[in-house]
């Protein structure tokens, strides 16, 4: 657990002042959440590799104007979920539908299909099944789930960082977790 | 996801299956690519940083110094004024002073200075106070038995740093009475003064209340107006008499 010298928002400090030795544990500590996040948003590792990329050097470019308003992960996945809303909107398909605050979260995901208990007999596979629902989620939904589980993100923290609404973060988690348990059910 | 009220979207099963799935890294090659970027960019150069530090300590301290000099010479001033007994007289120079102040206004009015109302609430300028420094200047300097000094006795310093013009004949006639009082002698130009005050008519005085009344000037007019009555309580006062056309 890091402590007050090397919390996240100290090295961001440290780092914004010129200590550049100070951005090696931050993205060590950062690194694989924030790509996952990424991967399983994008679902291709060579854009996620790109966007991965762009994050950390807008990080870096930001730095001089750093200032403690909130967690520094909540401060990084809000960079992350810009780039995202940016490569969706550069993309053919656009921002997705999902994202919209009006959005019912129902919209766009069709049933989860059941499956055999009798394939759901190894965690692995569980795992597998689980990657998989959530790819299925609409794209808001499974930003939700993602900065809970891999960035350790509360409601708020959410709202902050994809720029929605508290009650909106709520909505899409409810639907996100319904839908992942449903899907999961016979794997129980 | 401390928060209790976000129990509703935890799942621990959930989530401790979503652990199994964290394999993914980034690839290795991204990490010294990132680093390297992290290490060029331009840090913070330690040899600017104090002309910025040392602009905003100026800026810091440019107020408090400001306070600090104003305090300074106000006292300055005040005691250079004790010491000349200028602004703590004896009640007798009091006395003298309410009654000059209210002369100077009406000489003014009579002679037609064009003193404007903002001249009054201006704050006191190097000009305004430099006729306080001149006659302290000539009171240290001048020895207590010397006699009087065409040049600078303090009273004819004071007159002649005045702004505005005064009627030829009336400046001549203040001068000489002060002329005839020895130079740092307080009392004695304190008596020419009233001597030359008490030596103008009632109805000058009066006139020069009504010109102050016609210009507007209505507050003067009615502190000179009860100067007028200090000096002449038996005056009868029916009218104020309308200035000279």
């Amino acid at each position: 657990m890091p402590t007050a010298d090397d919390a996240d928002e100290t090295l961001m400090l440290r780092y914004r002042d010129g200590d550049a030795a100070a951005f090696a544990p931050l993205y060590t500590r950062h690194k694989g959440p924030l790509y996952r996040y990424l991967l399983r948003q994008c679902g291709q590792s060579a854009l996620a590799e790109e966007l991965f990329q762009d994050v950390w050097l807008k990080l870096i470019a930001a730095r001089t104007g750093y200032t403690v308003q909130a967690r520094f992960t909540t401060y990084l996945y809000r960079l992350a979920h810009n780039r995202l809303i940016d490569h969706y909107r550069a993309s053919r398909r656009g921002l997705p539908l999902s994202y919209a605050e009006d959005c019912p979260e129902w919209v766009e995901v069709p049933a989860p299909v059941e499956i055999q208990p009798e394939a759901q007999d190894d965690r692995r596979r569980q795992a597998e099944r689980l990657l998989e629902l959530l790819a299925e989620l609409p794209e808001a939904q499974r930003e939700a789930v993602l900065l809970k589980e891999e960035a350790g993100l509360s409601l708020e923290e959410i709202a902050q960082a994809t720029g929605a609404g508290r009650e909106t973060v709520k909505s899409r988690l409810r639907y996100a977790m319904a839908r992942l348990r449903q899907g999961l059910r016979g794997a129980r | 996801m401390n928060d209790p009220r976000d129990a509703e979207f935890h799942d621990e099963d959930l989530s401790a299956l979503y652990r199994a799935t964290r394999d993914p890294e980034p690839p290795a090659w991204l990490d010294p690519r990132i680093l390297a970027a992290a290490n060029a960019a331009p840090q913070p150069v330690p040899t600017l940083a104090p002309p910025r530090s040392r602009r905003r300590r100026t800026r810091v301290w440019a107020v408090p110094a400001a306070l600090a000099a104003t305090v300074v010479l106000a006292v300055g001033i005040v005691q250079l004024a004790r010491e000349t007994g200028e602004w703590s007289p004896p009640p007798e120079s009091k006395a003298l002073r309410s009654l000059a102040k209210p002369a100077a206004e009406v000489d003014a009015a009579a002679f037609g200075r064009t003193e404007s109302r903002a001249d009054h609430r201006a704050p006191p300028s190097a000009a305004n106070l430099r006729p306080a420094m001149s006659r302290g200047e000539a009171v240290r300097v001048a020895p207590p038995s010397a006699p009087a000094l065409p040049a600078a006795p303090p009273a004819v310093l004071e007159q002649r740093s005045m702004p505005h013009q005064t009627a030829p004949a009336e400046q001549e006639r203040q001068q000489d009475v002060l002329r005839a009082a020895p130079a740092g002698r307080r009392a004695d130009e304190d008596a020419a003064l009233r001597d030359y005050l008490d030596r103008r008519s009632p109805e000058k005085w009066l006139a020069a209340i009504a010109e102050l009344r016609r210009q507007g000037r209505t507050a003067e007019a009615d502190a000179s107006l009860a100067e007028f009555r200090r000096r002449y309580p038996d005056y009868r006062l029916e009218v104020v008499p309308e200035p000279p056309r």
